[in-house]
């Protein structure tokens, strides 16, 4: 058995800025005469409480380097836990969830899915309405801190193409200390100048806030409500647009390395995935449904863009935009931005595996040319990236399966399954009348939403008969 | 470019010169029987057998035939394209008044062995075209048979080289001893075809019944000579049905062994070893869920799941009643069976056994890689050891599979069908299956069933096959 006290001691230092989130929200009601400030400054205790406990009973005598065992349980175990410390102003607020429905709500908030089983957000209070928000927003952080500094270590699904030198346990560190700290600097500053646009454009500020955590997280809470048109609806769109983006890549690139986007084929295939999508709504929205050029344009690509990234399915409805939506929202953004989903990348090799194949039914005796880009990609990684696809497919089986047993049928079992697994909710909630579904539902959907959010192999390595054994 | 693609010429030539002669069965049903369309029949039955013959004379060289590579493929490609054109002749000048998009449908179906008709009304239907139509699934299932064993993996597709025979070189030429295996299994499959029409004769179908269903069910196709499909009849015939589908999906050349050594045969084979626990499994569960979730007993409900996930899971399509009525997790349950396909080297569809069992005990491997960085794992199916060519294969056709699918839904939902329906259609289609996932064939807009042809050859002929055409590479010299 390895040692747990890295690990406790990694949640503790997890529960504390998460306790220290719930703050804002509890200033906000004490400021509004809301009686919901004394949840909040209670939960803030508590979580600040055991965070602080944790990291203080928990210092490992030296800094240790990280085990691949310690990093999988820090990973599935932060997740969770943080997820209960969230789900408390939800089960004890003014809403009163139950236990089920709360840890629901923190989950779809924290993994940045954002859907929910609260009433609209007109009559919400505002230290709720911002609790979701930072969670959402705190759930991209995380996102970008797995992929920044876990993933790639962990080798999960190809990421390692995206791995900094250095060893195990030292990578984590190193990533998160060096393009980490630029990461969240460039994920801050991006969600001011959102801010900044939407106040420019009009909106009252805190609801201007609101959407830029909503965007640029890729959770989208608040746009369940009628998503801004004009200037603010273009920001928006930027922002969804630019939170599918690889924020490594970005970051070299503003320190002027601008090669780094120049060779990224992965921001290359988002952008044409984007065009596509958008060019083929705006079709459909124009030659099926009959709207006009300004409708079409201002949807289309809102919805695509929404899709891809996991933010919001936009207001288009109908059989085409239903299926694209499914299939966009479960493919993904780029690896290194914080949406969910399989990621661009991924397919990228697979396609280029597939393609070399074809070359190969050709020309049996081919050697295929360095140029060829599959030869550089090796058997191992797309092996990882195969073994990841399939691991994505089965997990999505397995939840949409386990939806249908609770009695979701055929439609919604699919669609549900994938949403939450590729953590794409878009605040609108999982459908009228969700909170009446069984509890199995949501606890699927919560497993999901965190199965989609770790990647599931950190969670699958906890389940390997190998990982307890000393 | 003409003295190149000579052979293909050729090939495809003699193909439709048998098509025609065989069409004349139809004919001469329907003339024993005074039938409306022994006219339908025996014109298209010349028409074919004089195209196929000019075809064939003008392109004789003399000589052996060379089929390599290329050649190969687009023997295959044209072959199955211009035999599928002439099966629909009789069913777009028979009695039926279906338009002709509707017979090329009919007959795409039919030879893909997938199954979905377009006949609105089978039960009145002239009997000749039900022979005709069981007689598509029957080629159909055949050719995939022959194809499985001798061409793929020659072509070395989707990691169907794993099962090359250890004599055939690597020019991708059809050797000898390939096509004496593929000799055997062709006749095996034969074989099975009478011994399940018999079977289904004794069951309590009449005569014409048990032959069509003999054919339609070891080929996996699944065309039905009554509109309720397999409906029409009692619990005995359904259990021969189960029996005859797991037969037509398995592994033919295993059974090429001596019949004393099948119980070991099958338990060495790996990938038929772990589809029978698959069907086992499944049927279970949803066994289990249709006896929780209806007034059913348990021996009924075990026998309408048993029969309901061997008909999807061996690509037939054979239906008993509206399974989409039992609720959503058998809907969600069997629409992920329509992935799994039969075995290589049988006539099922679908992505194939062994390549989701290879595919999982690589990623397996991967995971526990993980933990032990230094660890050497070896993948084996069976007794066969797995190599790193076949598994980059294996993963380029899966992946190729799932993006297919997508693509084609997509196409699906722009024609205006609904989410549900163009997500099992598209399964339906690419796998093969044809009926029972609840898509609704005949109400399909025109688009929509051009679509789902295409899909069905792609899936047919294991997409490579296909897709390489249209690669400019294979057109350059």
């Amino acid at each position: 058995m390895f040692d747990p006290r890295p690990v406790l001691f990694l949640i503790g230092l997890l529960l504390c800025p998460l306790a220290c989130a719930m703050l804002p929200s509890a200033l906000l009601d004490l400021w509004v005469h809301d009686g919901d400030w004394m949840v909040f400054a209670a939960s803030a205790g508590t979580t600040l409480l055991v965070g602080l406990g944790l990291v203080l009973g928990m210092r490992a005598p030296r800094a240790k380097v990280l085990s691949v065992r310690q990093i999988c349980l820090g990973v599935v175990l932060g997740w969770t836990v943080a997820v209960l410390f969230a789900s408390l102003p939800f089960a004890l607020g003014r809403d009163a969830l139950d236990w089920t429905d709360a840890i629901f709500e923190a989950a779809a908030g924290l993994t940045a899915t954002a859907s929910t089983l609260l009433p609209p957000p007109e009559r919400l209070g505002a230290g709720v309405l911002l609790w979701r928000s930072v969670l959402q927003w705190m759930g991209g952080l995380g996102a970008l801190a797995m992929a920044v500094a876990v993933l790639p270590v962990l080798r999960v699904g190809g990421m390692e193409i995206f791995r900094v030198e250095g060893g195990v346990g030292d990578a984590v560190r190193f990533g998160l200390s060096r393009t980490g700290v630029k990461v969240f600097g460039l994920y801050t500053a991006l969600t001011l100048a959102a801010l900044a646009a939407l106040i420019a454009c009009g909106l009252p500020p805190f609801e201007a806030g609101l959407r830029a955590m909503a965007v640029l997280s890729a959770g989208g809470y608040p746009l369940g409500a009628p998503m801004a048109g004009g200037w603010a609806g273009l920001v928006l769109l930027a922002g969804m647009i630019a939170a599918g983006l690889p924020f490594p890549v970005l970051v070299r690139a503003l320190e002027g390395d601008w090669s780094a986007v120049r060779n990224s084929r992965q921001l290359r295939w988002y952008a044409g995935v984007l065009t596509v999508a958008s060019a083929a709504l705006i079709a459909w929205g124009m030659l099926v449904r009959g709207a006009g050029w300004g409708e079409a344009l201002t949807l289309g690509p809102a919805a695509a863009a929404g899709a891809l990234t996991g933010t919001s399915p936009g207001m288009v409805s109908g059989g085409f935009p239903a299926t694209l939506l499914l299939f966009l929202g479960l493919l993904g953004g780029c690896a290194g931005s914080v949406t969910g989903g399989i990621k661009i990348f991924r397919l990228r090799l697979l396609v280029a595996g597939a393609w070399s194949q074809m070359r190969l039914l050709l020309h049996p005796h081919a050697v295929l040319s360095a140029r060829d880009e599959a030869q550089t990609v090796t058997t191992d990684i797309r092996e990882s990236v195969m073994g990841f696809l399939l691991i994505y497919a089965l997990t999505f089986a397995a939840l949409a399966l386990s939806l249908a047993l609770f009695g979701l049928d055929f439609e919604s079992a699919v669609v549900q399954a994938a949403r939450a697994i590729a953590d794409f909710g878009g605040g609108t909630g999982p459908g009228p009348g969700f909170a009446a579904q069984p509890d199995g539902v949501k606890a699927t959907l919560t497993i999901g939403m965190i199965l989609g959010r770790v990647e599931i192999y950190p969670v699958l390595v906890l389940f390997a008969p190998t990982f307890w054994e000393s | 470019m003409g003295g190149v693609l000579r052979p293909v010429f050729f090939v495809t030539g003699v193909l439709l010169l048998g098509l025609g002669a065989i069409m004349a069965i139809p004919a001469a049903w329907e003339a024993i029987l005074r039938g409306p369309d022994v006219r339908a029949f025996a014109v298209s039955a010349m028409a074919t057998a004089f195209f196929g013959g000019a075809l064939a004379l003008s392109s004789w060289g003399g000589g052996g035939v060379d089929l390599s590579g290329r050649r190969l493929v687009l023997a295959m490609v044209a072959g199955g394209l211009s035999a599928c054109a002439c099966a629909s002749l009789p069913f777009a000048l028979s009695d039926l008044d279906i338009a002709p998009i509707d017979a090329v449908f009919e007959a795409v179906s039919g030879l893909t062995t997938t199954g979905a008709t377009l006949i609105p009304h089978l039960d009145q239907a002239p009997k000749g075209v039900l022979l005709w139509r069981a007689i598509l699934n029957g080629l159909g299932g055949l050719g995939a048979v022959v194809m499985a064993v001798a061409v793929l993996p020659a072509l070395r597709i989707g990691g169907m080289q794993m099962f090359r025979m250890e004599t055939s070189d690597r020019t991708g030429r059809v050797k000898t001893r390939a096509s004496r295996t593929a000799r055997t299994a062709a006749g095996l499959y034969l074989l099975l075809c009478l011994l399940a029409a018999a079977a289904f004769r004794l069951a309590g179908m009449a005569p014409f019944d048990a032959l069509c269903h003999g054919l339609s069910a070891i080929s996996t196709g699944g065309f039905s000579t009554r509109d309720g499909s397999l409906a029409a009849w009692g619990a005995g015939v359904q259990w021969v049905a189960v029996a005859a589908m797991i037969a037509g999906a398995s592994p033919l050349p295993i059974f090429t062994a001596s019949w004393r050594r099948w119980p070991a045969v099958v338990r060495e084979d790996g990938q038929f070893r772990a589809y029978l626990a698959l069907l086992a499994g499944s049927a279970a569960a949803l066994a289990l869920w249709r006896w929780a979730s209806s007034d059913a007993d348990a021996v009924e409900s075990l026998r309408q799941a048993v029969f309901a996930v061997v008909s999807i899971a061996t690509t037939t399509g054979f239906v008993d009643g509206d399974w989409l009525r039992w609720g959503g997790f058998a809907h969600v349950a069997l629409f992920l069976l329509a992935f799994v396909g039969g075995c290589a080297g049988g006539a099922g569809g679908g992505v194939k056994a062994f390549r989701w069992r290879v595919l999982l005990s690589r990623t397996g491997a991967h995971i526990r890689r993980l933990l032990h960085p230094h660890g050497m794992f070896v993948i084996d199916l069976g007794r066969r050891r797995v190599g790193e060519v076949v598994i980059n294969s294996v993963m380029a056709f899966v992946a190729l599979y799932m993006v297919t699918f997508a693509l084609f839904a997509l196409g699906l939902a722009a024609t205006g069908v609904g989410l549900p329906s163009a997500l099992a259609g598209s399964a339906a289609a690419l796998g093969n299956v044809g009926r029972g996932l609840g898509t609704g064939w005949l109400s399909l807009p025109d688009p929509a069933k051009l679509i789902t042809m295409i899909e069905m050859l792609l899936g047919r002929f294991e997409l490579f096959t296909l897709f390489v055409l249209v690669t400019p590479g294979f057109w350059k010299r």
